[in-house]
């Protein structure tokens, strides 16, 4: 089972509880030198053959970081924001995982790829179906 | 000459106050005395593009030295000189304030045939005078102080808007591709917000991620509602 990288948007709550059930989970903010050095991020994502979970804000920004971590073998989750009561971000974050993770496991299985992750399921995408992907070669 | 006076302006620690960038696109306009419709087109056309950050679909925001840069483009017009030796004079004053160089003692000359650049017999090697041939051919006389455009700048008044801002949100290249975080922590401004949005307080925002500090908070909170009221922009709808 591929370890899941869990970028430092994601609140610690959430990685908590899915430690708590013996899912290999890693916070980035936990990693040294990582927290300032996107690079670092890539170069971990791959030693760990991980699984980066990212929030969907300032995806566009975003997006040649997770090109990179894709070219160099990591697999990609985006997770797009709950519609839920304040309240409940937490726990609606840690169930989008919770109920979703093993999945991402198997689409990303045979290739490395991005996965957009929400209430409604999740949907695979190849590198090379991204329009800006494209461009950005 | 002109420094003397910049440096009595000046923040009293006797340097010239070099900003670390966050200039929204209206602030900018209003502190380099030009409009925003003129960034706007200046920004298509490649002449001076915001180096700090350019959100797609979104506001853009200048640094300290693309301030100069538009302060140099508003005189480098009035003088009537070509756009191309505009570009070029441009280009060359990218280069000499992004480097270690006094450049605030540098002036910039345009003679009938010559873009020169005089350097101060305080920096230049020999003790004297200098000038060095930046671009080559044209016809006006003119004459650029570097320093003036830290004082157009200064003449404005705002030179350092948004302190809590600068002190708690950095954007670099190297961190999360480049988006707007809170200083140290590589969580995005932006994420903060939502939060904010989605009706959390500040206090239950800091508790989500673990004593996250509240000024901190506050200041991405601050800066993405000035992101978002720059240029009519609105985030993305829940």
């Amino acid at each position: 089972m591929r370890t899941l990288l869990c970028d430092a948007d994601i609140p610690s709550q959430v990685i908590e509880v899915i430690r708590a059930l013996r899912i290999p989970v890693q916070s980035i903010k936990d990693i040294p030198g990582a927290i300032s050095d996107d690079q670092k991020v890539i170069e971990v994502a791959e030693t760990f053959d991980a699984i980066v979970v990212a929030l969907d804000k300032d995806y566009t920004t975003s997006r040649p970081l997770f090109a990179a971590m894709v070219e160099r073998g990591s697999r990609v989750v985006i997770l797009r924001f709950p519609k839920c009561e304040p309240n409940e971000i937490v726990e609606k974050l840690a169930t989008l995982v919770l109920d979703n993770h093993r999945e991402w496991q198997n689409l990303l299985d045979a290739e490395p790829g991005v996965v957009s992750c929400s209430q409604n399921g999740n949907r695979l995408k190849r590198l090379r179906d991204f329009p800006w992907f494209r461009e950005l070669r | 000459m002109a420094i003397t006076k910049v440096i009595t302006r000046s923040n009293g620690d006797g340097h010239i106050p070099l900003g670390l960038g966050l200039y929204l696109h209206s602030q900018a306009a209003t502190m380099t005395q030009t409009t925003s419709r003129k960034l706007t087109y200046w920004s298509q056309t490649s002449l001076i593009s915001p180096h700090v950050h350019r959100r797609n679909g979104g506001p853009s925001i200048y640094s300290y030295i693309d301030l100069l840069a538009i302060r140099a483009m508003e005189r480098l017009r009035k003088s009537g000189l070509p756009l191309q030796r505009i570009r070029k004079a441009l280009q060359f004053l990218y280069k000499t304030l992004g480097s270690e160089t006094d450049w605030w003692n540098l002036k910039m000359v345009v003679d009938e045939k010559d873009l020169l650049v005089v350097i101060p017999r305080r920096q230049s090697p020999s003790g004297r005078d200098e000038t060095v041939v930046a671009t080559r051919g044209g016809q006006q006389i003119f004459e650029l102080v570097f320093a003036d455009l830290v004082n157009d700048l200064l003449a404005s008044g705002k030179l350092q808007p948004f302190p809590a801002v600068r002190k708690h949100v950095s954007i670099e290249a190297g961190i999360q591709g480049g988006a707007p975080v809170i200083k140290n922590t590589r969580i995005k401004t932006r994420v903060i917000h939502l939060w904010h949005q989605r009706g959390l307080t500040i206090k239950q925002i800091a508790d989500v991620y673990d004593g996250l500090e509240i000024s901190a908070i506050k200041a991405a909170i601050e800066y993405e509602q000035a992101l978002a009221k720059s240029n009519g922009y609105e985030n993305t709808p829940l």
